[in-house]
């Protein structure tokens, strides 16, 4: 039986798998390593709501810094020793055919998928935040600690970015 | 393609799925502290220790606090670089203080945290450079090594979480990694005895990263001919590992 603090995080658990799970996938392309990371985001983030729920005033920007942050690590550690900049283009390559691949046949999806990797971390975040997961652009300043008007600049640029990416893919 | 094309295309992305037979499976595993420890693939399981001190949160506003982190790593930074001292000394008051500043530090976002090291470690430098000038018996090893612990500490966060810090901090934090170079000669200057320790190599990696992550940012922005020729010689000095000479040079680029 769930105690209270459990009942609530089921529910935070509940808003924020699909959208924690879509922003870490579109930025590692591996399903598998998606929902591991996925994984330990949220165990990380339970820990932390146990141990002190209230001061936790907004959990969907705590679970995506966590998820950021994991996402970072990640690759870091992949690298070993190597230095990887989480603005290079994601190399990883996915090749099992699963059932994530299976049901994303759209070519589109592919693409835009692809544009999204290869733009800097900050506007893949503000892209995603954004038009996927609907995060408003006070609560995307919020989580990112940038001014609004920052914000609203790197929203811009960054589709503009993702705009240009998508124009390279088609060329190349 | 107009933008209202390329949003048409990103909410497609909409269809991007978790399977759900995992999200039953990992929400009862999050909740059952019996085997939440076990259960996940080892892929990827190195994440970072950090999120354990993510606890208290005004989450973003201490974790991009980078502008005073810059600030408080620059006096930090005349500290250590490279390791101080092989002496050990044992300081169970030291080792109590650290225990206790971790234990309520670990109720602090990361960037706090930092800044607490900072601080301590920043004190440490002072009662050494106290200690040294004083050249009391007794109390320059101890010193040194307390020092030593604090900067293993900054090290160890540092490390953990300059891939986080924005360009411009970045910038500031470069700086201060050259001050700091600069204050490590003069201590050598001052005859103290400076040896490779795994904390100078933990800053040094961390200088590397910081180096890594200005470079491919600045390979992102426009540069002048002058400015890309610069850039092939940091590049060069990168390879070579001159991390401090690239950080000079990067400097000099205003972007």
């Amino acid at each position: 039986m769930l105690n209270n603090k459990q009942e609530q995080f089921s529910r935070v658990y509940d808003q924020y798998i699909e959208k924690i799970y879509r922003f870490v996938y579109l930025k590692v392309s591996s399903e598998e390593v998606a929902q591991d990371i996925t994984s330990k985001v949220f165990l990380k983030g339970w820990e932390a709501y146990e141990k002190s729920a209230d001061n936790i005033e907004n959990k969907g920007a705590f679970l995506y810094q966590i998820a950021r942050n994991s996402v970072i690590d990640f690759y870091r550690d992949r690298a070993k020793n190597l230095v990887v900049s989480t603005d290079l283009s994601l190399q990883i390559a996915d090749k099992k055919d699963n059932l994530h691949e299976k049901a994303i046949q759209n070519f589109d999806i592919e693409l835009v998928k692809s544009a999204i990797q290869n733009l800097k971390q900050d506007y893949q975040d503000i892209i995603i935040w954004h038009y996927l997961d609907g995060l408003e652009v006070p609560e995307i300043a919020l989580a990112m600690q940038k001014p609004t008007g920052t914000v609203r600049v790197m929203l811009h640029r960054g589709l503009s970015a993702l705009k240009k990416e998508l124009g390279n893919i088609r060329e190349g | 393609m107009t933008d209202k094309d390329l949003i048409l295309k990103l909410n497609k992305l909409s269809a991007i799925k978790p399977n759900q037979e995992w999200v039953t499976l990992t929400k009862n595993q999050i909740f059952n502290s019996e085997i939440k420890e076990n259960n996940f693939s080892v892929i990827a399981n190195k994440i970072s220790l950090k999120e354990k001190f993510i606890v208290n949160f005004n989450v973003i506003s201490s974790v991009f606090a980078g502008k005073k982190l810059a600030y408080a790593f620059s006096t930090l930074l005349l500290l250590v670089i490279g390791g101080l001292g092989i002496i050990k000394f044992t300081t169970p008051d030291f080792s109590t203080k650290v225990a206790s500043l971790q234990s309520t530090t670990a109720l602090l976002p990361v960037a706090s945290q930092l800044q607490n090291d900072f601080v301590m470690a920043n004190k440490k430098l002072q009662e050494l450079t106290l200690a040294i000038k004083e050249n009391k018996a007794g109390t320059i090893a101890p010193a040194m090594d307390e020092f030593r612990q604090s900067v293993a500490l900054v090290a160890k966060n540092l490390n953990n979480n300059i891939s986080t810090q924005n360009t411009q901090d970045l910038k500031e934090i470069a700086v201060n990694i050259k001050k700091l170079k600069d204050g490590r000669k003069e201590l050598v200057l001052s005859g103290l005895a400076i040896n490779e320790t795994k904390e100078s190599k933990d800053l040094d990696t961390a200088e590397s990263i910081l180096v890594q992550r200005l470079i491919n940012d600045l390979d992102k922005t426009t540069l002048t001919e002058d400015q890309q020729k610069k850039m092939l010689e940091i590049k060069d000095l990168y390879e070579a590992k001159e991390y401090g000479l690239a950080l000079e040079e990067i400097l000099t680029i205003n972007n």
